[in-house]
C-alpha cells in the first residue's frame, strides 16, 4: 500500500508540473502597473473548497508579499466571462478568505489579486465551486 | 494488483506528456456576450429553401458525412478581434457533405446537415472522421480524468484522478442518431468511437473504441462496388422503421460529448418523414402550406476576445481539473449564429426546435420588443418521437382558467429535447392586441423576440442577453395562407386509416398506464449527486458508475415502468437510447425521509459513492426484500411510503412519444417503456423490431442529456434481449 501511495504521489507531482507548464498564471488579464519596473506579481495556486458556511479560498502569496503588497482583493462572478464583483479584501500576509455570501446550487468563479497601495497585480487563475443545496 | 498496473500506466503517460506539455496553445480572454451586437445576421435556413444549412434528401445512395474542423461565421461581421486581425470566422467542428477537405474559407453555419429520410427506406450514412484540432482549442478542454475515450485511446482502461495533462492524440468521435430505433451496434454509442486519420500531437495505441462497428456497405454491394469502411470511418445504415419524427444526430464520444457535440458543433437534424401518413390539409411531411419547416437549433456559447470558442475549463474539484458540472454560455446561438433574426410575413410557419446546448434549458414565448405585448401564439404539433394526436396551444396570455385547463404559457425545453411548433404570425388575437398597443400604426417590420426565462446554475437569464434567443421581423404582408391552422381544431392524427393515433402506453389524462397496458417489470432508479471538495464530483444514475456491469437489461416485447427518483437539486433531461417511451407522471416525495432510508440501506448506514444501489437489484437476487423494495427492480428502498401529493400527468406538450424527458428535483418521474416498435398495438403479438436490437452483443445507453453530466458518469449501458418469437428481416452483415 505504501508503494502504491508513493506512485500516486509521484503521479500527482508530475501532473502538477504539467499543469504549471500548460497553464501559466496571468494568462487572462493584462498587468495593471502604474510604474515601469514595479509590477506586482499575482497570487498563484488559487484553490477552493466548501466549508460549512461558504467557500474557503486559499492561495499562494504574491512574490512581493512581504514587500510592496498591502493586501488582496477577492472577486466573484456567476458567469466565467464576468462581470466580477469584489466579495472581500484581506490584508498582507493573509492567503485565505471565506465567502459566506454564495448561494447553494449555483456555480461561482473566483479570482484574486494583490494590492499595493493604488496598484494591482494581475489576477490569479480562476477557481470555481458549487455548494450543494438542501432538499 | 490491477490498481498498481493502472497507476504505473498513468505514471508513464504523465511523464511522457509532461515533456511536451509546454507546447500547448491556450484559449484567450473571455469576451462578454453582452458586448456582441444582436440581430445582425439572418438565421441560416435550409439550403433547400435558399439558405446555407446543408439539406440532404436521403435516397437509395450513400450519404457521406465528413467530420471536419473549419471556420464558421458565428459572430456578426462587425466583430473586431483583439488580435487586430479581421474576423474570418470561428473555428468549429461540423459535419459536411462531400469533400473530405475542410472549406477553405468560413461557412455560414456549422449546424447540419439536415437529412430528410423516408420511413421504411433505409438510409446509409458513411461517417468519416477527418477532424483536426489545429485551431480550435479542443485539446485544452479535454479532461482525461473522466471515464473517457481519451485514456482508452492511450490503452489505459480506467481513468485516474488529478491528472492535469490534456488529451493530445488524434481527435476521436462517434455519431449517434438521437431518438432512432436502430440496432445497438449502429446507434453510435459512446464506446463506438473511432479516431481521425489526421495525427494528433501524440500517437495513440488504440484507434477504435471497444464497441466500434465498421458497418456494412450495402449500397456499394448492391452496385457491385462495395467499399469497406476505412479505419477512420463507420457505415451506419438506419432502418427508419419508426414513425415520422424530428430526430437529430450528434457526437456521443465517451467523456467528450460536451466538447464534440454541444460545444464544438458536431450536430445535425434527421427529419424522418412518412409519405404514407395522412396529414391534415396544409400540413406537409416537412413543412406547412408548401413552405419548408425551419430548423431552430438553439445553443449557448462563450467566445474569447479573438472570436474563438472559449470553454471555461476550470475544474471545481482537483480530481477532475477541467470539468465543471454545467457549462452555461453567456451568448445564445441559433443555427450557428449569435442572436440571429428571421424575416417573416404574416402567415404561419413550422419550426423544428432542438435544444442542442450542454446544460441550458429554454422556457420560451414570443414578445414584442417595444410594447411588451406577448405573442403570437404557438402550437406544438410533434414531440421527440412523432406527431401529437392534436396540436397543443402555447399561449403566453393564457388566462387563469386556461392554465387550469392545461394551456401552457411557454414552451420549456431541456438539452436533447425536440418539439415541432407552428407559429401564426397572423394570429388575430395577437394582432388585435398589437394594433391597439401601437394605436393602429404597427411598425413594418414589427420586431418580435423569442424570449427565454429558464434559470440555470448561473441564475435567471438576463433579459438583455440570455433572455433573448432570436428576433422575428414580421412584415405587414399577409399572403393568402392555406396552410394547416392548428387553431381550427382539426386533429393531426384522426385515428382513420392512414392516420393512426398514438399508441398509448400511458394515459395522458390520468397519468397512469393506459388501459390494457400492464408492466412486466417496474424499475426504481435514482439520480444521485456525489459531493467533492469544491462541489459536485460527479452525478450518477442509480449510484452506479459507467464501468459497472450491465444492470438495465430489458427484454424485447416487454413493457416496463421506470420510476426515476431525482435526489439531486437539479432538473435532469433523461434520455433512453434505442426506443421511444411515454411520460406517465411526476410525483413529489419527501427527500429527507427517503434519503434517510436510502442511506440506511447501505452497509454502514451511509451512501457509498459509486457503489451501486444499496440493496439487491433484482427480486430473484439473494437478500432481496420485497417488503422493503416493493417488488421492484433497481436495488433501492421503495419510494411509495415517501410519496407526497398527487401524481401529475405530463404537460399536454409532453404527452406524446419522447426519448428525453425532464425530471425535476424532489420528484419521482415515471415513464412507460415498451421494448418494441412504437407503432405496434398494445395487444400485438409481434412486439419486435425488424432487426435484432442486441446483435453482436450490442448495448445502448441511458443517461442525463446535460452533456457535462453524461461525460462524467451520469450514464449507464442498457441492453434489449431479443424477443424469442421474433422474425427478423433486417440483418446484421446483410442490411447494416
Amino acid at each position: 500500500m505504501r508503494h502504491l501511495m508513493s506512485i500516486l504521489l509521484v503521479t500527482i507531482v508530475i501532473s502538477g508540473f504539467c499543469f504549471a507548464a500548460e497553464h501559466p498564471e496571468q494568462r487572462k488579464d493584462p498587468v495593471v502597473a502604474d510604474e515601469p519596473g514595479s509590477a506586482i506579481g499575482a497570487p498563484t495556486a488559487l484553490r477552493l473548497r466548501i466549508v460549512p458556511d461558504g467557500f474557503q479560498l486559499d492561495w499562494t502569496l504574491s512574490p512581493q508579499d512581504p514587500g510592496a503588497v498591502t493586501g488582496y482583493e477577492v472577486v466573484r462572478a456567476s458567469v466565467f466571462s464576468g462581470p466580477y464583483e469584489t466579495v472581500g479584501n484581506v490584508g498582507t500576509g493573509i492567503s485565505s478568505f471565506i465567502d459566506r455570501t454564495a448561494k447553494p446550487e449555483a456555480i461561482y468563479f473566483y479570482k484574486v489579486r494583490a494590492l499595493a497601495g493604488s496598484r494591482y497585480s494581475p489576477f490569479s487563475r480562476e477557481a470555481a465551486g458549487e455548494m450543494p443545496g438542501t432538499p | 494488483m490491477k490498481v498498481k498496473k493502472v497507476l504505473k500506466n498513468w505514471l508513464a503517460l504523465g511523464a511522457l506528456l509532461s515533456l511536451a506539455a509546454g507546447t500547448a496553445f491556450a484559449q484567450g480572454i473571455p469576451f462578454p456576450g453582452s458586448k456582441i451586437p444582436q440581430f445582425v445576421d439572418p438565421l441560416p435556413l435550409l439550403s433547400a429553401a435558399g439558405g446555407s444549412m446543408e439539406t440532404v434528401i436521403a435516397g437509395s445512395g450513400e450519404i457521406t458525412l465528413n467530420m471536419l474542423e473549419f471556420q464558421a461565421k458565428m459572430l456578426p461581421p462587425t466583430f473586431k478581434p483583439a488580435n487586430g486581425l479581421p474576423y474570418t470566422g470561428t473555428w468549429v467542428f461540423g459535419y459536411r457533405v462531400g469533400p473530405t477537405t475542410a472549406p477553405a474559407t468560413a461557412v455560414d453555419t456549422y449546424i447540419g446537415p439536415v437529412i430528410v429520410a423516408t420511413r421504411n427506406q433505409p438510409t446509409q450514412v458513411r461517417y468519416v472522421n477527418n477532424l483536426t484540432a489545429s485551431n480550435i482549442f479542443w485539446r485544452e478542454w479535454t479532461d482525461v480524468t473522466l471515464h473517457s475515450a481519451f485514456h482508452q485511446a492511450y490503452g489505459i482502461e480506467m481513468p485516474a484522478p488529478f491528472i492535469t495533462t490534456h488529451y493530445r492524440g488524434p481527435v476521436l468521435a462517434v455519431p449517434h442518431l438521437h431518438g432512432g430505433e436502430d440496432p445497438a451496434v449502429i446507434d453510435g454509442g459512446p464506446e463506438a468511437w473511432f479516431a481521425s486519420d489526421k495525427p494528433g500531437l501524440d500517437a495513440i495505441s488504440v484507434s477504435h473504441g471497444p464497441a466500434y462497428y465498421a458497418g456494412t456497405d450495402v449500397v456499394g454491394t448492391l452496385a457491385g462496388t462495395p467499399r469497406a469502411a476505412a479505419l477512420n470511418e463507420a457505415i451506419y445504415r438506419y432502418p427508419n422503421t419508426q414513425e415520422a419524427a424530428p430526430l437529430w444526430f450528434h457526437d456521443h464520444l465517451l467523456g467528450g460529448t460536451r466538447l464534440n457535440a454541444t460545444f464544438a458543433g458536431l450536430a445535425g437534424a434527421y427529419a424522418l418523414i412518412d409519405p404514407s401518413l395522412t396529414l391534415p390539409a396544409g400540413l406537409d411531411p416537412v413543412g406547412l402550406g408548401g413552405r419548408l419547416s425551419v430548423p431552430l437549433v438553439i445553443q449557448d456559447r462563450m467566445f474569447d476576445t479573438n472570436g474563438q470558442l472559449f470553454f471555461p475549463n476550470i475544474g471545481i474539484n482537483p480530481e477532475h481539473p477541467y470539468w465543471i458540472p454545467e457549462f452555461v454560455g453567456d451568448t445564445i446561438v441559433v443555427n450557428g449564429k449569435t442572436w440571429p433574426y428571421m424575416n417573416v410575413d404574416r402567415q404561419r410557419y413550422r419550426f423544428y426546435v432542438i435544444d442542442g446546448s450542454n446544460s441550458r434549458p429554454y422556457d420560451m414565448f414570443l414578445q414584442d420588443q417595444v410594447t411588451g405585448i406577448k405573442g403570437p401564439r404557438m402550437w406544438v404539433i410533434a414531440t421527440d418521437g412523432g406527431y401529437l394526436d392534436k396540436p397543443v396551444l402555447i399561449d403566453p396570455n393564457a388566462t387563469g382558467a386556461q392554465t387550469k385547463a392545461g394551456v401552457q404559457k411557454s414552451l420549456f425545453m431541456m438539452p436533447g429535447e425536440r418539439y415541432e411548433v407552428i407559429v401564426d404570425f397572423n394570429d388575430p388575437l395577437w394582432l388585435a392586441a398589437i394594433t391597439t398597443a401601437y394605436a393602429g400604426v404597427v411598425p413594418n417590420p414589427l420586431n418580435i423576440i423569442l424570449r427565454n426565462t429558464a434559470p440555470t446554475v448561473n441564475g435567471n437569464p438576463k433579459a438583455s442577453t440570455e433572455g433573448r434567443i432570436m428576433q422575428f421581423r414580421v412584415s405587414a404582408t399577409a399572403p393568402a395562407d392555406t396552410s394547416y391552422n392548428p387553431a381550427g381544431g382539426t386533429p393531426i392524427r384522426t385515428g382513420n386509416p392512414g392516420s393512426p393515433k398514438i399508441v398509448r402506453l400511458a394515459d395522458p389524462v390520468l397519468g397512469t398506464l393506459a388501459a390494457g397496458v400492464t408492466a412486466n417489470k417496474t424499475r426504481e432508479l435514482t439520480l444521485v449527486e456525489i459531493a467533492g471538495l469544491g462541489g459536485p464530483l460527479e452525478v450518477l444514475v442509480n449510484n452506479t458508475k459507467w464501468m459497472a456491469p450491465l444492470s438495465e437489461v430489458m427484454t424485447e416485447g416487454e413493457t416496463e415502468v421506470w420510476e426515476i427518483v431525482n435526489t439531486t437539486m437539479d432538473k435532469h433531461p433523461i434520455h433512453l437510447h434505442g426506443l421511444q417511451f411515454q411520460l406517465m407522471n411526476r410525483q413529489p416525495y419527501d427527500p429527507k425521509a427517503f434519503m434517510a432510508a436510502y442511506n440506511l440501506a447501505f452497509t454502514g448506514g451511509v451512501l457509498i459513492p459509486g457503489s451501486g444501489p444499496p440493496l439487491p437489484y433484482s427480486p430473484t437476487d439473494v437478500g432481496y426484500n420485497a417488503a422493503v423494495q416493493g417488488g421492484k427492480f433497481g436495488g433501492n428502498p421503495d419510494i411509495t411510503p415517501y410519496l407526497k401529493g398527487l401524481a401529475v400527468p405530463p404537460l399536454a406538450s409532453e404527452a406524446g412519444w419522447k426519448d428525453t424527458v425532464m425530471m425535476n428535483p424532489g420528484e419521482v418521474s415515471r415513464i412507460a417503456v415498451r421494448i418494441a416498435p412504437q407503432d405496434k398495438a398494445i395487444n400485438a403479438t409481434d412486439l419486435y423490431w425488424t432487426y435484432q436490437p442486441n446483435a453482436l452483443n450490442g448495448v445502448y445507453v441511458w443517461h442525463c442529456h446535460i452533456t457535462d453530466h453524461e461525460d462524467n458518469e451520469m450514464m449507464r449501458p442498457s441492453q434489449f434481449l431479443p424477443n424469442p418469437v421474433a422474425a427478423r428481416t433486417y440483418l446484421q452483415g446483410t442490411d447494416y
